[in-house]
């Protein structure tokens, strides 16, 4: 299984396409929180807004933080989208599948090797989701 | 013993038929062409026994055993087209082909760029090379860890002539060291020159199959020039075993029995008969002209 991931991992450490999404991803996902904290803050924070205030309370509290973080991201849900698109299409596109298959994976393989890659891009950006609330 | 044994293939698409009952076998350490016309079905041929295609009937068996994608881990391949990563270079696409085929220490990967002159560009981006290039690189990569079967198909595509002569070097080459290979290709001059056996395919049938000796069974042809042709044309007449003559131009061609020619029998029937020949050469059958006969009826 790790030698899936280590080739898996061969394949997206010198690819910038892959680098940049990430990259944008990062950035976006904090940002688009962060912003929308500011304004909260801005707008609520206003004796006048008091009792709006009241009637939404602090989304950017525990345990409410859970979801504010999660709908404001699915904004940018597009850019990890993009990074998976790229890495199944590239296979098709360039013929690698073939040669993947040629050069002794079986289908299987093949398969789980994607399918593993796969699961980590929410594993990681669930752990920036943890490491942004907690910050 | 038999590298690859093929029995009975069939395989359609739609209602087209690509394979209709193929079956031959490869011994070991034989050069193999497969030879076609375009759309014979020599592809087709090699996916299926590479897994990439299923058959929808029929069997194949690599050193007698089913296929496994752990067979094909010692097979080193060139598919129809080179299939690599566009965004990566040369040598981490070797990589990747090195970690999924176990073939090979990491340094071989050098060694292969070396014996397909690419070690200069190993760093470019593979959607930096031309074509020659490419296919360059997918046959570096077939040769990686030197495995002892290679499947080749169309090696030479895009090639130049001294890139395609470099490449029939390195096979023969590989073969003298007991490697088998299998080579499917169009080009026949190519075919002629290196193999051992020969299987010729149309319309996805096997026409013939066989050592390449065996494939060209026809008579032989000798040449024959004299400063007389009239007169050389009677007195080859006599000559026993003829079983065809006739003039070209100025020489007179006389056909034997297959390995009945005899240069030296053939110069002092003559010279007795009182006939100096100018021109005397046995005329090698090209593969050219057997397939030819092959393919068209």
């Amino acid at each position: 299984m790790t030698n899936l991931l280590k080739i898996e991992w061969l394949k997206i450490k010198a690819y910038p396409a892959f680098w940049w999404v990430l990259v944008i991803t990062a950035i976006s996902y904090p940002a688009v929180n962060y912003c929308m904290s500011v304004v909260y803050h801005h707008f609520l924070d206003d004796p006048k807004m008091a009792t709006i205030k009241l009637m939404i309370g602090n989304p950017f509290a525990f345990n409410e933080v859970w979801h504010t973080v999660a709908y404001f991201s699915s904004w940018f849900i597009l850019f990890p989208a993009i990074i998976v698109i790229m890495l199944i299409t590239n296979e098709y596109t360039f013929k690698t599948y073939r040669q993947n298959i040629i050069d002794g994976w079986s289908r299987n393989q093949f398969l789980s090797a994607k399918l593993l890659t796969l699961l980590l891009y929410p594993l990681l950006s669930r752990c920036c989701t943890w490491l942004f609330v907690y910050w | 013993m038999k590298v690859l044994e093929i029995n009975n293939i069939h395989k359609s698409y739609g209602a087209t038929k690509a394979l209709n009952g193929i079956s031959f076998s490869v011994p070991k350490g034989s050069i193999f062409g497969i030879l076609g016309p375009n759309g014979s079905g020599k592809t087709t041929l090699l996916s299926i026994i590479l897994d990439v295609l299923k058959a929808n009937s029929g069997t194949f068996n690599w050193f007698s055993e089913a296929s496994s994608e752990v067979q094909r881990q010692c097979i080193g391949t060139l598919l129809e087209t080179p299939n690599f990563y566009h965004y990566l270079s040369a040598t981490n696409n070797l990589e990747i082909t090195r970690q999924i085929s176990g073939r090979g220490k990491k340094g071989e990967i050098d060694i292969a760029l070396q014996k397909v002159k690419l070690f200069d560009r190993r760093n470019s981006k593979f959607s930096t090379y031309s074509l020659g290039m490419k296919q360059r690189l997918a046959i570096g990569a077939a040769l990686l860890g030197s495995p002892s079967i290679l499947v080749l198909d169309e090696p030479t595509n895009g090639l130049d002539p001294v890139g395609i002569a470099e490449i029939r070097e390195l096979i023969l080459e590989l073969n003298a060291k007991g490697h088998t290979i299998i080579v499917a290709s169009h080009l026949l001059d190519e075919v002629e020159k290196i193999c051992t056996h020969v299987a010729i395919m149309k319309f996805g049938k096997l026409l013939t199959c066989g050592p390449v000796a065996e494939v060209m069974s026809n008579d032989d042809l000798v040449e024959l020039g004299a400063e007389n042709s009239e007169v050389l044309l009677f007195v080859m007449g006599k000559y026993l075993g003829v079983l065809n003559i006739r003039t070209e131009k100025n020489l007179v061609v006389i056909g034997l029995p297959k390995g009945a020619a005899d240069l030296e029998e053939i110069n002092s029937f003559c010279f007795n008969s009182g006939i100096v020949l100018n021109h005397l050469y046995v005329r090698k059958q090209k593969l050219e002209t057997r397939f030819f006969e092959l393919t068209q009826n």
